[in-house]
């Protein structure tokens, strides 16, 4: 057998293991679908505060397609998911390289790297935003009186702090999982470190940094606590789930909220397909 | 990764970056900040400085450290521990937004007020009996699940695998509207009890996280000594007591310990069901952050949040970045 034949140990499932694994999968069925299901019920009827409950098909839909206030707003969850996720990328790639050159300093980087990620949402947002509306930033830098885009882009800072540390990990893995034979193989054969990164790391590392980025794409693009805790009445720079939020649970426009809430969990979907669709174009090249 | 010597001109250039960052840090510090926090941003600036004079030293060395590397292992440090110093001068604080990074005031701040604030203490403790009840309910079914997906050729087995994982990742919220309307509905136990509400409507996260990390954990299992140990005659209690729980053991609780912590941080969810009366954490600190004035309560609350995360991190971080590892592949 050749060293480089992939062996799949895997078997048919037996009856046994399928009976053991049947209750997760309907669990796991029902806890997602059930609600997605319900969703769409609430979406297609007039449901909430004061509403009959009765039928009202696509009325939502197109109220909410049809408000400009809406697509404002997930313009600006266009921008901070954008913005929030390539300087994440870039930011964990450098110090995760860097960390994977020193591997002493790896296992307190990694300590100092997960701390922050069980810090709260709202702590990491809060902190966020107070370190430019009044804080050190706005005293370091004069920012003034903090306006809203600018109070936005503290919270959308205190998130990159709560969640860059993880990206490095997963990052970090990936690097230490590019064969190390075939570094070597590089190195003597006279690759210059540019020609070791792009001809052997970074073809390594491309499907981990796909995956990292669609993850890290619907956690930005689902964003909730924060754009809640900083949104002003009237104001829409803030972001699809807090849009949501707002009317479902702060006006108990259910209907519209629902709808709303639809085209959200649609819009995350066309998101994670086309990043894919790129990652692999990526790769193939 | 083999270690090897990086140019003389590389370390140089680093030298040179160390230098001007350094330069402009001590510049910035000089004439726009003031009181302690320009010690210490002159303390960042002089250690970037003597990164530069030492990458100028050893620039014709043959040592293998790269000075990229240096100055990249110093700029994480400052990354990650501005904002928990921050965070420390937040909780430390009377309450009112600190203008400084270095903390001011040691006197317990938000600290003292968590002791007596009973509606946090109920808080935190419905949030933690929630997730854990719900990643409690899911643990099971969730290992069964994984088993097969890991084990076996099952034909939809990658189907489900992307499902759990596209669930994991949705936005929560859409969750939270239709599955807060159908458990507010829901007679019963679940009208007197905030505690099962909660948990009954955080399933929606429990279960996807927890197949998902268990996926990863049983990825990495030995099966071949699984396999070994049958053909010798080890019966499924013999092959669980003496193979898997001594190897993917470790990983399946931490997993579950991270499922429940994510579950626990839960907002849009635990929103849809809950009331002033009785409430989650993440929601009551939500409520209590749009007051300025618990700015340092809300700080201290959040650092006594991450303990557990520290601790995990602390104890046992090499099955937790095994599992980050494994989560993606």
């Amino acid at each position: 057998m050749s060293t480089l034949e992939v062996v799949d140990r895997r078997r048919p499932a037996t009856g046994s293991q399928l009976a053991r694994g049947l209750p997760g999968l309907l669990l796991l069925l029902a806890v997602v679908l059930v609600p997605l299901g319900r969703l769409l019920w609430l979406s297609v009827t007039d449901s909430g505060l004061g509403g009959s409950g009765g039928w009202v098909g696509l009325d939502h839909y197109a109220a909410v397609l049809g408000s400009s206030s809406w697509w404002t707003t997930i313009a600006t969850t266009a921008v901070v998911t954008a913005s929030l996720v390539l300087v994440q990328l870039l930011l964990a790639l450098a110090l995760a390289v860097a960390l994977w050159h020193l591997s002493l300093l790896w296992w307190p980087a990694r300590f100092l790297a997960l701390v922050p990620a069980g810090v709260g949402l709202v702590v990491g947002a809060q902190a966020g935003r107070a370190a430019v509306d009044g804080g050190f930033l706005a005293t370091w830098f004069g920012l003034g009186d903090a306006g809203p885009s600018t109070v936005l882009a503290g919270v959308v800072v205190g998130e990159l702090w709560r969640t860059t540390g993880l990206v490095v990990v997963l990052v970090h893995v990936a690097l230490s999982r590019v064969p190390t034979p075939l570094l070597d193989a590089a190195l003597a054969d006279g690759a210059t470190p540019w020609q070791r990164w792009w001809r052997v790391v970074w073809p390594a590392v491309t499907p981990a940094l796909a995956a990292i980025v669609v993850f890290r794409l619907l956690d930005s693009w689902r964003l909730l606590d924060g754009p809640l805790l900083v949104r002003e009445p009237g104001s829409f720079r803030t972001t699809g789930s807090a849009l949501v939020a707002d009317n479902a649970f702060g006006a108990f426009a259910t209907g519209p909220a629902a709808a709303a809430g639809v085209v959200l969990v649609l819009l995350a979907l066309v998101l994670a397909l086309l990043t894919l669709a790129v990652a692999k174009v990526v790769r193939a090249r | 990764m083999t270690p090897t010597i990086p140019s003389v001109r590389s370390r140089l250039v680093a030298a040179l970056v160390a230098f001007v960052l350094g330069f402009g840090l001590a510049n910035l510090a000089i004439f726009t900040i003031t009181g302690p926090d320009r010690v210490l941003v002159l303390a960042v600036a002089g250690v970037l400085v003597l990164t530069s004079a030492w990458g100028v030293l050893v620039a014709d060395s043959p040592r293998p450290v790269s000075v990229w590397a240096v100055i990249g292992a110093e700029a994480f440090a400052i990354f990650t521990l501005v904002p928990m110093l921050w965070a420390v001068a937040l909780a430390t604080g009377d309450g009112t937004t600190p203008t400084s990074l270095w903390p001011q005031a040691w006197s317990g701040g938000g600290f003292a007020d968590l002791a007596d604030d009973g509606a946090l203490r109920s808080a935190a403790g419905l949030s933690v009996s929630a997730a854990l009840l719900a990643t409690g309910v899911a643990a099971l079914p969730a290992l069964g699940l994984a088993a097969l997906l890991v084990r076996t050729r099952w034909r939809p087995r990658h189907a489900v695998r992307t499902f759990a994982i596209a669930a994991a990742l949705l936005p929560a919220v859409a969750l939270a509207v239709g599955g807060g309307d159908l458990v507010l509905r829901l007679g019963g136990p679940f009208e007197d009890s905030a505690l099962l509400r909660v948990a009954l409507v955080q399933l929606a996260i429990a279960v996807p996280l927890t197949t998902w990390v268990f996926t990863a954990a049983l990825a990495s299992a030995p099966w071949n000594v699984v396999d070994a140990a049958r053909v010798v005659g080890a019966g499924a209690v013999r092959v669980l007591v003496r193979v898997l729980l001594p190897t993917v053991g470790p990983a399946l609780l931490v997993g579950l310990s991270l499922a429940a912590v994510v579950t626990a941080q839960d907002l849009a969810l635990a929103t849809s069901v809950t009331g002033p009366q009785a409430t989650t954490l993440p929601v009551l600190l939500l409520d209590r952050a749009r007051d300025p004035s618990s700015t340092a309560l809300v700080a201290a609350a959040g650092i006594c949040w991450a303990a557990p995360v520290a601790v995990l991190a602390l104890v046992v971080p090499r099955t937790i970045t095994r599992l980050l590892g494994g989560s993606y592949r």
